[in-house]
């Protein structure tokens, strides 16, 4: 809030006593906002530390205790943190600090506990047990407590939950992580409405677009082979709209979904490039998908990417600067394309992975932007370099394009720092 | 969300976590008191857990099985493994059967089929077994010597390792390993 006090007493509205009051007032805040920052960050530090040595030393070294005790200690810190959460909700519920001490404390002892309980009796081998219950045991928390960093370690352990299991579907579905995902995401969008700006919302905005795409794939198996390539690109595109949207004013290192967006398309563009993704194609691969095995996915994906074009073109994203939704877009239809004439998808693929590069430089020389610009020449060169270590061209050839390829990047950088200079 | 909704929503979750932590403890002593103790014959070793601590991998025997009706056993299907009494208290393998079906021997374990692939195709196949215990968890000190003492008994096909277990309506719970008849601890 910056108000001019000058301007308020010259006008009659405060007179001067007032105003120091509201000087002292705003100085004091923002000395008390730093101080229970810097705290909330050393107590949380600190309770994690507590966590994990309180897990390695009692489970490492306890043999001499009874059976009996050894479980009575692995519920001690589980009954003191669920005592202090009772303390927290009624005397100290507005106060974050308290909260997310407590709300991790309560994590850690469920933790605890089940590790000892576990190693007592010799059950839950696999760590992917573990964590689920866990996971299970410990997802009211941030809704109990508003807890940030509770939640962040939550969408954490479903990210490692992913990953220690199979994504082989021979089995029944898993439906751990969908019910999980979604409860977690709740909590986070109603985050949102408070604000995107905390520093450990900030980390879910990293975060959750990693746990996701990691879903995506765990769920590959449920789709046809060519599929899995359209979902991820709608995944992408989803998270475009996320980035352009409700995030559309958050700085760079605060939105992670456009990372991801960037980094997805244009990852899964430059596989369409090579020959190995056409060589292996089955024409109408895709047309098979959607209508036989398991109809449900593809139809879900198709919905949302009906949802995401109508979206763009209520005008509600403000336009890009990277034109990456237009990519993915395009690569999709060139998946279609291509199931019918593999050399043709091929060929679009190409062109449309040069010709984003080339936007990308094209809107960083315009708007004078060196990081748009140096992003599109690292996105041509890798392109061109992929290019030519796949097919067979003398070296000669090859040493003149790089040597074009550097002569370009330092006369474009060279050419904005001059204009800029001059402005 | 109001202060309200958050207390029932903390009552909850303070009374799930005591109810599943103590259902787990109720399952295992229920097995150990009421259960019957067997000793199964197994095979080798492993590492450590991040939180768990030092741990012997216990290998029962056997590892996989054939089959030869295709359609009978598939990946992730629980199955009973059946055991039949050889002598005091050591159980050897009988036989495996879908849990649809009634066990075939009074001492059975509730187990997982981990992997099926053909042997001689159109006519044998294999399943692996996926037993619900796997980890012994021993203290680290004592963990190098015990580990020692465990591989020498492996390597040595003159005595027999076993993993004892009480076992009651195909629930397990490993209580520990034996060389010959002498308990590993």
């Amino acid at each position: 809030m910056k108000i001019d006090l000058r301007e308020l007493i010259a006008h009659g509205l405060i007179d001067e006593g007032t105003a120091q009051r509201i000087q002292q007032f705003y100085k004091n805040k923002s000395r008390d906002s730093g101080s229970s920052r810097f705290m909330l960050i050393l107590s949380l530090i600190g309770i994690v530390l507590v966590g994990l040595g309180l897990i390695l030393i009692v489970a490492y070294n306890w043999d001499q205790f009874s059976k009996w005790v050894k479980i009575g200690i692995s519920f001690i810190p589980l009954l003191f943190s669920q005592a202090l959460g009772v303390f927290v909700l009624r005397k100290k519920s507005n106060e974050s600090l308290w909260a997310e001490s407590v709300a991790l404390s309560i994590l850690f002892s469920v933790g605890i506990a089940i590790s000892l309980l576990s190693q007592i009796y010799n059950i839950e081998a696999e760590i992917s047990g573990f964590i689920k219950w866990w996971i299970i045991l410990t997802m009211a928390i941030p809704f109990i407590f508003d807890s940030r960093s509770v939640s962040l370690a939550l969408w954490v352990g479903v990210g490692w939950y992913l990953t220690s299991i199979s994504w082989n579907m021979d089995q029944a579905y898993d439906f751990f992580p969908l019910v999980i995902i979604l409860v977690l995401m709740v909590w986070y969008v109603l985050q949102w409405r408070k604000g995107m700006q905390h520093h450990l919302l900030i980390l879910h905005h990293w975060t959750i677009p990693i746990v996701l795409t990691i879903f995506l794939f765990f769920n590959s198996s449920l789709l046809c082979e060519r599929f899995v390539v359209v979902a991820c690109l709608i995944t992408f595109i989803g998270f475009g709209a996320l980035a352009f949207g409700p995030f559309s004013e958050q700085k760079f290192l605060s939105n992670g979904y456009r990372t991801a967006q960037f980094l997805g398309i244009w990852i899964t563009g430059m596989l369409m490039t090579f020959d190995f993704f056409w060589t292996d194609s089955i024409a109408g691969n895709i047309l098979v998908c959607l209508t036989s095995g398991n109809p449900l996915l593809p139809a879900i994906f198709l919905i949302a990417l009906g949802l995401l074009i109508w979206y763009h073109f209520k005008q509600r994203i403000p336009p890009e600067p990277d034109h990456m939704t237009w990519l993915g877009l395009a690569l999709i239809l060139v998946l279609f394309i291509g199931e019918i004439h593999p050399a043709t998808g091929q060929f679009l693929s190409n062109l449309f992975i040069l010709a984003a590069a080339a936007k990308l430089i094209y809107d960083g020389v315009t708007g004078e932007n060196l990081i748009v610009v140096n992003l599109g020449l690292l996105a041509l060169t890798v392109w061109i370099l992929a290019w030519f270590f796949g097919h067979d061209f003398s070296f000669i050839w090859k040493g003149l394009l790089f040597i074009a390829l550097g002569l370009l990047c330092f006369g474009i950088n060279w050419m904005i720092i001059k204009k800029q200079k001059r402005i | 969300m109001k202060s309200g909704w958050k207390w029932i929503l903390f009552t909850g979750v303070v009374l799930f976590q005591w109810y599943m932590l103590g259902s787990w403890i109720y399952r295992e002593e229920r097995t150990i008191s009421s259960g019957v103790f067997i000793k199964i014959p197994c095979q080798q070793v492993d590492p450590k857990d991040p939180f768990r601590g030092t741990y012997f991998n216990i290998n029962p025997i056997p590892a996989q099985f054939e089959y030869t009706d295709s359609l009978r056993f598939t990946r992730g299907q629980t199955v009973w493994i059946n055991y039949e009494k050889d002598s005091g208290d050591v159980y050897t393998f009988y036989s495996v059967q879908p849990d649809s079906e009634t066990p075939e021997m009074p001492v059975y374990i509730q187990s997982q089929i981990k992997f099926t692939f053909p042997v001689y195709p159109d006519s044998v196949y294999s399943a692996t077994l996926e037993y619900p215990f796997s980890n012994l968890y021993v203290n680290e000190k004592a963990a190098p010597d015990l580990l020692e003492q465990y591989n020498k008994a492996l390597s040595d096909t003159t005595i027999k390792v076993y993993a004892g277990l009480h076992v009651l309506n195909g629930k397990a719970s490993l209580e520990g390993l034996w060389i010959g008849n002498r308990r590993l601890e």
